[in-house]
């Protein structure tokens, strides 16, 4: 036999055993990153298949392979965002009117500012947001989650609510010029 | 920056966006990576084809070479005063190449049916020389097929890969059905050792028969395999594979101390032994290293104290003690 047959069967086991276990929390991950339950889903699909191509890499990513499989899923999400801001603006909340989470969201709620000063961030901004208020990580776990070094996430989350912020003040603005 | 109004007013938005079941995703997940795990089989056999075909070839090579055996080098007046075995296979001069129409000929021959569409791919390396590479359509009778083009046998072939968790057959009845299939198309495993494993795919399960030229302990480059269908003890892929070798000479290194190299070599933090066994290797990937035609400890080893399973696969020479890593997973 010139393969390691056996252990990479138990190897791949384990993997998928791995996966499953991480789809809960990677759907909650991808949809607080994009905004959008229906398109998370989409999200962890793509990464569970490009989880399964890197499988063997998983010693040499992280210690913890839970973390490998997440990591995964916002490179996943971040290249989403990307493709997403290609596109011409698409407000988050009018793509998921089927959804029935989104339906039932108050339309008084007034999000539809923030939907858009979000999808104006940089991808980047949008993922240290969408994990940090969305998943209510501390900055030391968005660090450890997508590899950034600390000061580099508080940077970024100080620009992303700077951003927000100013996108929200103009908005406002704008809407009292026109009354 | 800190907006405890706008961190309030995020902290609802993203709120908006929890999915609250993932039992559907879930579902799909596992399906999907049953599709996906199902694909290894057919990858698995071509690469064993590949890696077999590639050997062969370099063996034929050598024979022409050399002019004798492969590993003549090895049969130095040191080397082979004492030699753990007398077998050895030489390899068919024979270079006679038969047309495409030939092979496909012999496939359907050997099908009992027409094989259907098919692409016949020119000549690559494979165990005797070369071979035919033909494919099939993938809903077609046949996946894959190998022939020699040489002697115009069928050297590997892949059915239609069934998708079964039934096991209905036992491990004898297994191996009973891929002999009776070995005879039936002429192929030999006189003196040659069987093993028989059932492989639990997740979304699908097989007997792997092997049976493998062992002599003294020691594993030659000989073997014939058959993947078996668990439920009806149907054979859906095989491949045939004997490369020359010659005299072997006799180990010095013994089974703890190649262990006690391997665990050195591998770098792996708690290795746990998988297998260990003697083997003559013949492989492409080693082929300017010195390495082929040694007799060699084959150590597989694991390591799942880091929360995710290592394994390394080290060869050590039996003579010299020298050691290679052949794979990580």
């Amino acid at each position: 036999m010139i393969e390691l047959a056996g252990v990479q069967q138990r190897d791949d086991d384990r993997v998928v055993e791995l996966l499953l276990a991480g789809v809960p929390e990677a759907h909650r991950l991808a949809a607080w990153i994009l905004g959008d339950p229906a398109g998370a889903e989409d999200a962890v699909q793509e990464a569970l298949l490009r989880a399964w191509r890197q499988r063997r890499s998983i010693r040499f990513e992280l210690g913890q392979p839970q973390r490998w499989f997440m990591r995964i899923v916002v490179n996943v999400c971040r290249d989403e965002l990307r493709s997403r801001r290609r596109r011409p603006f698409i407000a988050t909340a009018d793509n998921s009117g089927s959804d029935s989470e989104m339906a039932t969201a108050p339309a008084s709620a007034g999000h539809d500012d923030l939907d858009r000063a979000i999808a104006r961030l940089t991808e980047d901004e949008q993922i240290v947001l969408g994990l940090r208020f969305g998943r209510d990580m501390t900055i030391p776990q968005i660090a450890l989650q997508t590899g950034l070094r600390e000061g580099t996430v508080k940077s970024r989350l100080h620009y992303a609510l700077g951003h927000v912020k100013a996108a929200l003040d103009a908005e406002r603005r704008a809407e009292e010029k026109s009354r | 920056m800190s907006d405890p109004d706008l961190e309030s007013r995020l902290q609802s938005h993203y709120r908006r966006f929890r999915p609250d079941d993932s039992t559907r995703l879930l579902l799909a997940a596992e399906t999907r990576l049953d599709e996906i795990r199902r694909q290894p089989d057919a990858a698995r056999w071509r690469r064993r084809a590949l890696a077999f075909g590639l050997v062969a070839a370099a063996v034929v090579v050598a024979v022409v070479a050399g002019g004798i055996f492969l590993g003549s080098s090895r049969a130095t007046p040191a080397a082979s005063t004492t030699s753990t075995t007398s077998a050895t296979v030489t390899a068919s001069p024979s270079a006679r190449v038969i047309s495409k129409a030939d092979a496909v000929a012999a496939l359907k021959a050997f099908l009992g049916r027409d094989p259907g569409q098919v692409t016949v791919n020119d000549p690559t390396a494979a165990a005797g020389g070369q071979a035919y590479q033909i494919m099939g359509t993938p809903d077609g009778v046949f996946g894959e097929a190998r022939v020699d083009v040489s002697t115009g046998r069928v050297i590997s072939l892949i059915l239609t890969v069934p998708a079964t968790t039934t096991v209905k057959l036992t491990p004898v009845q297994a191996q009973a059905a891929a002999a009776a299939f070995f005879k039936a198309h002429n192929i030999s495993i006189d003196g040659l050792t069987p093993t028989v494993k059932l492989e639990d795919h997740g979304c699908c399960k097989n007997y792997a028969v092997e049976w493998d030229r062992i002599e003294n302990g020691v594993t030659f480059p000989e073997s014939v395999q058959a993947d078996v269908d668990p439920s009806n003890g149907t054979v859906y892929s095989f491949i045939e594979y004997r490369a020359p070798y010659g005299p072997v000479a006799s180990p010095t290194i013994d089974r703890q101390k190649a262990i006690e190299l391997a665990t050195t070599a591998s770098g792996l933090t708690k290795p746990k032994i998988e297998a260990v066994q003697m083997q003559v290797i013949s492989a492409p990937a080693y082929a300017g290293t010195g390495w082929n035609g040694r007799l060699v400890w084959s150590v597989q080893l694991s390591d799942d104290s880091q929360g995710y399973v290592a394994a390394a696969w080290v060869y050590v020479d039996a003579v010299t003690g020298e050691t290679m890593i052949a794979g990580r997973g």
